[in-house]
Order: structure tokens, then C-alpha cells, then sequence
């Protein structure tokens, strides 16, 4: 190839993966399940961007890899050197500094994100009247791009006429209590003096999750949420998220927790305010019964397998007594 | 930098007399209490692959479960046995022995040593394992059955079945992982000193091959963190045999500080597997490029920087915990530090691989495999370090996928390479280049086809661990696991190459790939004796290129 031939095609292959990257980045939104929540959006924002990024850098590096592969194979029994350059200081300082500019690039973005999230519980942002500006500009986003999805970087133009719009959600946080055991899920909502094994919530409102464990390590994970925690015996851990999609959903036990982890999920319920304070008076009337239970049913039939021993090392615990379960 | 020598030969090069036998010379060398370091490389090298087999065999039967989304195959107990037990032998019974292993047989060619520093203690070394290693095994015939709580173990799972029983699966999986850390620390001793007291004069640090940097720097991180683990892991079974309180919650334990202790040692041990990798790489891609290694002390200060970095990550595998906020951002930062180094490797072997002289031998092809996995592995692992990302995926298969792109898409793959580059130093003979390509194919088809799907199922909300899931999930999982029988079937060719050349193969003389390096100045097979004289080392590691550049500068001060 000529050199200028050679610089076209360089330069040619540099574009095509760079409007690749960006499509893979565009389209990783797509990957995940529906953006439920205020802040899965932004995890998938800083996913999308990743992916973005790491698309250049894999096809940038397998490009020339597999160039090479096809341009420069030796005869067979040709042992002559290929080139002599050892080193190349320039080379070598510019390729320790692109990672450290892009790791300060992504961690920054990162730290942004998370501090957004804040999963630790609202309080400084609540104070700061800062929660219910991200909330809004939430609403805003899905409401002007339908599917949840939004581009990165580009405010919508909606969301400043939104954010003045009166009626923004009270600021008071629902509580629920979640109790992980072996192998059920418990929600109690004190305000209502109610228990369910179905986990419902009422839409565009934060909800505090306070998750106690009464054996083992658990993990407290609607992938449609997101942000997911594990939930430790002998501590109350708060998240705080706030759905943004009416429908329904599964929780998932995410920590290894025994012979029916598997078994170990809830269904979950967005729906709208009025509907949820319906639920929470009928459920009221409700006397406490025993939910049924896949992992106790189980135990007591035992599916047939063709392999491994029938004794469960960890028997469930009886199915929880509550209000409500479907 | 200026003087122009003609390059010495790397020493001269010793053919083996009609009369001299190799190292190896009958099988029942494998079963005695043996000091050379050639045998007891063989011993690691030879037993782990078989337990290979059978965490390769406890994978597919992994899988076969996951094909449907209903439980159907095996019982959800056997379920659990079956990832903790594939997790654990693909571990601490295959990948740090082989390692192992390879490091006694090729360290002390290396750098010019007759053996390493104590002999005696290599050999027991290799019998603790074993044992150990058997102990495993056999767990499996308990009355209770083996160890189910997965390889992390984390009480107080761990510790609620089988409480008091010393012959209950977790007790024993205890005991062996103990006695496999005590030969790890064995080795280690050994290694490092040999590395430090038993090379060749002329042998300079700048002077060894990257295969012996990755040891230096892999087998201190074992004397530095490995003991936390032991501790860990004691900590563990007197609460599991005896009640003890240490992690246990309810009088007053702390089962998050089991995490700590356990990932200060299991997130650097991830880079005593890959850093020999690393290795191999850098041995290879030379070789069959016929270019000097880009940037070598570059690539040499990098290996080691992993001994430092990776002491300040542990955390970012208890992001989804109860771990506070500037825990979990910290951790990010210091997380982010190792994409630093790894990409200074992965540019290095680009660069060496640029305008080069191809060869694509079959270790080759494993190399540069090896390195395209490896690339995204690192990338998945840049997203997995960025916590909001994180906390959605953690504990799913999107997880599973990104260490298995490490585990077995890197690692093994570097195995597989390393194996057919060095065999004829054991065997004397070449490994079949067609049925090696074959290998390579299927090795590479399966390994994508099994795991890369799995980051996808992660994404969506797969669960790892779990014996059933949603059916909207099934279409990946059953590319994943006809990927997996693919990969398993992709070992039979491997195998039957190994044996027939091993006998039969092309003969291979002392350097059959025109490699540098001292181990290549020795007979194909190397014989019992290995430098009757010990070598001097006038040159500079992967001298490919054009003699008439300098490459050696007697006033470099290294
Ligand atoms: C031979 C091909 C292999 C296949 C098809 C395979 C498949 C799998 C699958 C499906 C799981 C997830 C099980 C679950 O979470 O439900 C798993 C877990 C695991 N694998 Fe592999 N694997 C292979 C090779 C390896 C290798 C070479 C290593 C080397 C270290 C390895 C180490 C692990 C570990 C540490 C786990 C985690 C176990 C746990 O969750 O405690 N695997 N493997
Ligand atoms: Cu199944
Ligand atoms: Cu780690």
C-alpha cells in the first residue's frame, strides 16, 4: 500500500468503529430489562456509556490484532526477525496515560451517578430539595422518550416546564419492612399495621426498604430496579428507590442462602396512589393466614431428579403468616 | 546505548548424547517423594489436569440443569454441591497447581538454576497438596454429601449445616483448602528464593524473562496475603466444629469480616493465576512474531505494580453489602488503578504483534487467543469496578461470564499455549499441529458461545447459583450450555494429541520455535542433569530483531 493509501484506510477503519461504538452504546439500553425505577435510569445511562467506551477500545485493539494476523504472516521455516524496535518511550508514556485519563473519566462519571442514586437513604438530598428536582426530571424524560430510554447528555426539553409543574411528590418517605428468611420474603407497611408476601408500592413515590435478615445472608434485587442489597441477620440496612413504572415485577433473593434459594422470590406491584391505598385498606380487613410457599412445597414433595441426594442440608422454615398473598 | 557487540550465544547449546536419557524416564517416578523440580513440575502439572477433567465433568452436568428453566436434572442440594465443588476444584485443585507446576519446571531452566533452593521441601510441598487435593474428592462420598455453600463460604450459611460434624462436606472442604494453601505457601518460599538467590550470573532483573517477573511478583502476593486467608479459614472451622463466635451473629460474630479477610486474599490470588499468563504470553508472541517483546521493562515494572495495586481492591466484591458509601467509592478508584498496568500489557503484545513475521502454530493461536479474551474480560471488568453498574449486576451470570472470560477464556486458553510451546522440553517431541488447530477451534467457538451469553443473561436479571429461572430466559441458556458441550468436547483432541505425540510426535531438537531463552540451549527432553555448566547470560530477554542494532550495553547499570 502506498502511504497515503495506507493513512485513508487508517483513518476510514478509526470512524467506522467509532459509529460502531456508539450504536453498541446507543443499544445497550435495550440489553437491560424496563428502567423502573428513577434510578435505574441513570445506571443505564452510565452502562450505556461503558459499553461505548469499551466497544472502541475492544475493536480498536482486535482490529489491529486480527489486521496483523492477515498482512504479516511469514513463510513456513522463515525464522528471519520481523523489526528491531525494542521500545518506544513516546508510545509506551502516551498508552499509561490514555487508561489513566479514561479511568479518571469513568470513575468521576461514576461517583456523579452514585451520589445521584444515593442509596444510603435521601436525607441530604431531601434537605437540600434536590430529590424531588430528580424525580421530576425522571418523569420528564419518560414521558418524552417513550420506553424509559434517554440520551446521555441531552436534557429533555421538557423537563424544565415539568419541574415547575405544582403536585411533585410529597416528601414524607413511605417505610417498608422487608424480612428475608429461609425461604421467604415478609413485607410489613407499619403505617398500615398490615403484612404481605407480595411487595406493593405506589408509582413516582420513594420508598424506603428496611431489610433484616432472620438466618442468613440474603439479597434484596428486582433487576427492573436495579440497585440491588444484601441484607445481613442482626442489621437494618435502608435503600431508598423510587419506581417510575406501573406494573409488575419480581424480586429476587441475590445472595446464596440455601438449598431453595432458587425458589426464594416475591412478586412486586407499582401501581398507581389510588389503587395502592385500596390494596392497603382491603388488605386491612384481611386476617393473617399462612401464604403458600414454593420452597415449602417442594420440601414436602419432592420433585424427581436423576441425580444428587433428596435430603435438603436446609429444611425452609414454615411459610410466613401475613394479611395478604397472592 | 551505542557500542555495537556482536551478540554472544546465549550459552552453548548442549545436544543430547544418544546415551543420556530425559528427565522422565518411567511413570513410577510420579508416585516417590522426588526433589528434582522437573518431576515434581510434572507430578502438579499431570494430577491437576485429571482434576481438571472432573470440574470440567461437574460444569457440564451444571449446564445440562441449566438447558430448561425448571429443575429436572439434578436435586436442588446437588445443585449447590455441584457449583461450590466445580468452583473450588477449577481453584485451589487445577489452576494454582498446574501453575504451580509449570512455574517448578520452567523456573529454574529460566534463569540458569540446577534446581530450586530446597529441594526437599518441593517435594512435600507437592504431597501436601495432594492429599489435600484427595481429601476434597472424596468429600463427595460423605454421608452428607460435599461442601454447598459456594467456593466463597460464607457463614453463616457455612456453618449451618453439618455444625459439629468434623467429617460433615464442609469440614472437610475446610481442611483441604487449608492444606492446598500450606503447599501454595511451600512453593512460594521456594520460588522466591530461587528467584532471588539461583540465577545464572549476567542474569540480571532486567534480564528475566517476563515468565519469571509474573513468578516473582505472583508467589510473593502468596507469602503477603495468602496467611490472612489461613487464618480465615481456621477462624471458620473452629466456628463450624466448636461454636466458636467469630462470625457468628447472633453472639456478638461479624460474618461481614469473614468477607474482608477472605477477598484480601481471593481478589489478589486472581492475579497469582493470570500474572503466569501474562507470562506465557510474553514468551510466545515473540517467538512467533519473530520481534523483540515491545517494551519490556515496561511490561516487566507493570507485572510487578499488580503486587501492590492489588492489595487495596479486596472491597469492590462486597460493593452490594453493607458497605458504606465512601467504602464503595474508594474502592472504584483504587479498582480503576488496575486497568492501568493490564493495559500497558495488552498494547505491549499488540504492538509486538504489528508489522511483525507471523507464525500461527498452535500455541500461538492460543496466545493471541487468549490475549482477545482478555480484552474483554478487562473491559467487562472496568464496568463491574463502576459501583451503580455494579449493584445491578453483581451475583448474576453477567459476573459469571465476566470471570470466566478470566478463568477459563484466558487462562486455560494460556495453559493450552504454554503446553503446546514446552512440551517437547518434557517430551523431547512436537505436539500434531493439525489436531492442535482443531483444538483451537472448538476451544474458541465454545469458550464465546458458553459465556458470552452469560453477560447477557446477567443484564437481564439471571441470578448466578440458581438450580431454576424464569422460562423468558431460556433461549441464552441453552446456547450457553451447547457452547459448554462444544468446550467439553473440545478437550478430547487435546488429549489424544498429548498422549500420541507424546510417544510418537516429530522430534523436536533443542529449539524448535528458534526461541530465545536458556531453556532452549537444553536438550528436548531435558535430562536429569540441566546445566552441567552453569550459563552465562550476555543478552537481553526476546533478542529477535536485527543483530546489527544494539541491544546490549555492557554499562547498563541493571
Ligand atoms: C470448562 C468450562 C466451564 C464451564 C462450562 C463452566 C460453567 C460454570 C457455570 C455455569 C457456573 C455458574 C454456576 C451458577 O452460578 O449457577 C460456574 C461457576 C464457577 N466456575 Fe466455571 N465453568 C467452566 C470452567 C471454569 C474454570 C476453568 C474455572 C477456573 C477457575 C471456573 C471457575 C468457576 C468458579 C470459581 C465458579 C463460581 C462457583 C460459585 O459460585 O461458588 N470455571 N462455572
Ligand atoms: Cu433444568
Ligand atoms: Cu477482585
Amino acid at each position: 500500500m502506498k502511504k497515503s493509501t495506507e493513512i485513508v484506510f487508517y483513518v476510514v477503519a478509526t470512524a467506522l468503529i467509532i459509529v460502531l461504538s456508539f450504536w453498541l452504546g446507543h443499544k445497550a439500553y435495550d440489553w437491560m430489562p424496563v428502567a423502573a425505577t428513577v434510578e435505574a435510569q441513570k445506571v443505564d445511562d452510565l452502562f450505556s456509556f461503558l459499553v461505548w467506551l469499551g466497544s472502541i477500545i475492544f475493536l480498536g485493539i482486535t482490529s489491529v490484532i486480527c489486521f496483523s494476523l492477515l498482512t504479516c504472516r511469514a513463510e513456513r521455516g522463515d525464522f528471519t526477525e520481523g523489526h528491531s524496535v525494542r521500545q518506544n518511550t513516546k508510545l509506551e508514556i502516551i498508552w499509561t496515560v490514555i487508561p489513566m485519563i479514561l479511568v479518571a473519566v469513568i470513575v468521576t462519571r461514576s461517583v456523579v451517578i452514585y451520589d445521584m442514586l444515593d442509596v444510603e437513604g435521601l436525607d441530604l438530598l431531601i434537605s437540600e430539595g434536590k430529590f424531588t428536582q430528580l424525580v421530576k426530571t425522571a418523569l420528564a424524560q419518560t414521558s418524552s422518550t417513550p420506553g424509559g430510554h434517554h440520551h446521555p447528555g441531552q436534557p429533555s426539553p421538557a423537563a424544565v416546564t415539568l419541574a415547575q409543574a405544582p403536585g411533585a411528590p410529597d416528601s414524607t418517605i413511605n417505610t417498608i419492612g422487608v424480612t428475608a428468611r429461609q425461604f421467604s420474603w415478609n413485607f410489613a407497611y407499619p403505617d398500615a399495621n398490615i403484612t404481605s408476601t407480595e411487595l406493593h408500592m405506589p408509582v413516582n413515590q420513594p420508598v424506603r426498604f428496611s431489610l433484616t435478615s432472620e438466618d442468613v445472608l440474603h439479597g434484596f434485587y428486582v433487576p427492573e430496579f436495579r440497585l440491588k442489597q444484601e441484607i445481613i441477620p442482626q442489621r437494618t440496612i435502608d435503600i431508598v428507590l423510587t419506581p417510575i413504572v406501573e406494573g409488575n415485577f419480581t424480586l429476587h433473593d441475590s445472595q446464596l442462602s440455601g438449598t431453595y434459594f432458587a425458589l426464594m422470590d416475591a412478586d412486586v406491584v407499582v401501581e398507581s396512589e389510588e389503587s395502592y391505598q385500596q390494596w392497603l385498606t382491603q388488605v386491612a380487613s384481611l386476617p393473617p393466614t399462612p401464604a403458600p410457599n414454593p420452597a415449602f412445597d417442594e420440601y414436602s414433595h419432592p420433585q424427581p431428579s436423576l441425580l444428587g441426594h433428596v435430603d435438603p442440608a436446609i429444611a425452609p422454615k414454615a411459610p410466613p403468616i401475613v394479611n395478604y398473598h397472592s | 546505548m551505542t557500542s555495537i557487540t556482536p551478540l554472544e550465544p546465549l550459552g552453548p547449546s548442549r545436544e543430547l548424547l544418544p546415551t543420556e536419557p530425559g528427565f522422565f524416564t518411567h511413570w513410577q517416578q510420579l508416585l516417590t517423594f522426588n526433589r528434582d523440580h522437573k518431576i515434581v513440575g510434572l507430578q502438579y502439572m499431570l494430577s491437576s489436569f485429571v482434576f481438571f477433567l472432573i470440574g470440567g465433568l461437574l460444569a457440564m452436568l451444571i449446564r445440562a440443569e441449566l438447558l430448561t428453566p425448571e429443575l429436572n436434572v439434578v436435586t436442588r442440594q446437588f445443585y449447590n454441591t455441584l457449583f461450590t465443588m466445580h468452583g473450588s476444584i477449577m481453584i485451589f485443585l487445577w489452576t494454582i497447581p498446574f501453575l504451580v507446576g509449570m512455574t517448578n519446571f520452567l523456573l529454574p531452566l529460566m534463569i540458569g538454576a540446577r534446581d530450586v533452593t530446597f529441594p526437599t521441601l518441593n517435594a512435600l510441598s507437592f504431597w501436601v497438596f495432594f492429599t489435600g487435593a484427595i481429601l476434597m474428592l472424596v468429600s463427595f462420598f460423605t454421608p452428607s454429601g460435599a461442601a454447598d455453600s459456594g467456593w466463597w463460604s460464607y457463614p453463616p450459611l457455612s456453618v449451618q449445616s453439618g455444625f459439629g460434624n468434623l467429617f460433615s462436606g464442609e469440614s472437610i472442604w475446610l481442611l483441604s483448602v487449608l492444606l492446598g494453601g500450606i503447599a501454595s505457601i511451600m512453593g512460594a518460599v521456594n520460588f522466591v528464593s530461587t528467584i532471588v538467590w539461583m540465577r545464572a550470573p549476567g542474569m540480571t532483573l532486567f534480564r528475566m524473562p517476563i515468565f519469571v517477573w509474573a513468578a516473582l511478583t505472583a508467589q510473593t502476593m502468596q507469602l503477603i496475603f495468602l496467611p490472612v486467608l489461613t487464618a480465615d479459614l481456621i477462624l471458620l472451622y473452629f466456628d463450624l466444629n466448636f461454636g466458636t463466635p467469630f462470625f457468628n451473629v447472633a453472639d456478638g460474630g461479624d460474618p461481614v469480616l469473614y468477607q474482608h479477610f477472605f477477598w484480601f486474599y481471593s481478589h489478589p490470588v486472581v492475579y497469582v493465576w493470570i500474572l503466569p499468563v501474562f507470562g506465557v504470553f510474553s514468551e510466545i508472541i515473540p517467538a512467533f512474531t519473530r520481534n523483540p517483546l515491545f517494551g519490556y521493562r515496561t511490561v516487566a515494572l507493570a507485572t510487578a505494580s499488580f503486587a501492590v495495586i492489588t492489595g487495596f481492591v479486596w472491597v469492590h466484591h462486597m460493593f452490594a453489602g453493607d458497605t458504606p458509601g465512601w467504602m464503595r467509592l474508594l474502592f472504584m478508584a483504587t479498582t480503576g488503578l488496575v486497568a492501568i498496568p493490564s493495559g500497558i500489557k495488552i498494547f505491549a503484545w499488540t504492538a509486538t504483534i504489528w508489522k511483525s513475521k507471523l507464525h500461527l502454530d498452535t500455541a500461538m493461536l492460543f496466545a493471541v487467543g487468549g490475549v482477545v479474551m482478555f480484552l474483554l474480560a478487562g473491559i467487562t471488568g472496568v464496568m463491574l469496578s463502576a459501583v451503580p453498574v455494579d449493584l445491578h449486576v453483581n451475583n448474576t451470570h453477567f459476573v459469571v461470564g465476566h470471570f470466566h472470560y478470566v478463568v477459563n477464556n484466558t487462562i486455560v486458553m494460556g495453559l493450552y499455549a504454554a503446553i503446546y510451546f514446552w512440551f517437547p522440553k518434557v517430551t523431547g517431541r512436537l505436539m500434531a499441529e493439525g489436531w492442535g488447530k482443531v483444538h483451537f477451534a472448538f476451544m474458541f467457538i465454545g469458550s464465546t458461545l458458553t459465556f458470552f451469553p452469560m453477560h447477557i443473561l446477567g443484564l437481564q436479571g439471571m441470578v448466578r447459583r440458581i438450580s431454576s429461572y424464569q422460562p423468558d430466559l431460556q433461549e441464552w441458556n441453552v446456547v450457553s450450555s451447547l457452547g459448554a458441550f462444544l468446550l467439553g468436547v473440545s478437550v478430547l483432541p487435546f488429549i489424544v494429541n498429548a498422549i500420541v505425540s507424546w510417544k510418537h510426535g516429530v522430534v523436536a531438537g533443542n529449539n524448535p520455535w528458534q526461541a530465545t531463552g536458556l531453556e532452549w540451549t537444553l536438550p528436548s527432553p531435558v535430562p536429569k542433569e540441566t546445566f552441567e555448566a552453569t550459563p552465562t547470560v550476555l543478552q537481553p530477554p526476546y533478542n529477535y530483531g536485527d543483530p546489527n542494532v544494539v541491544l546490549f550495553d555492557p554499562s547498563d547499570p541493571y
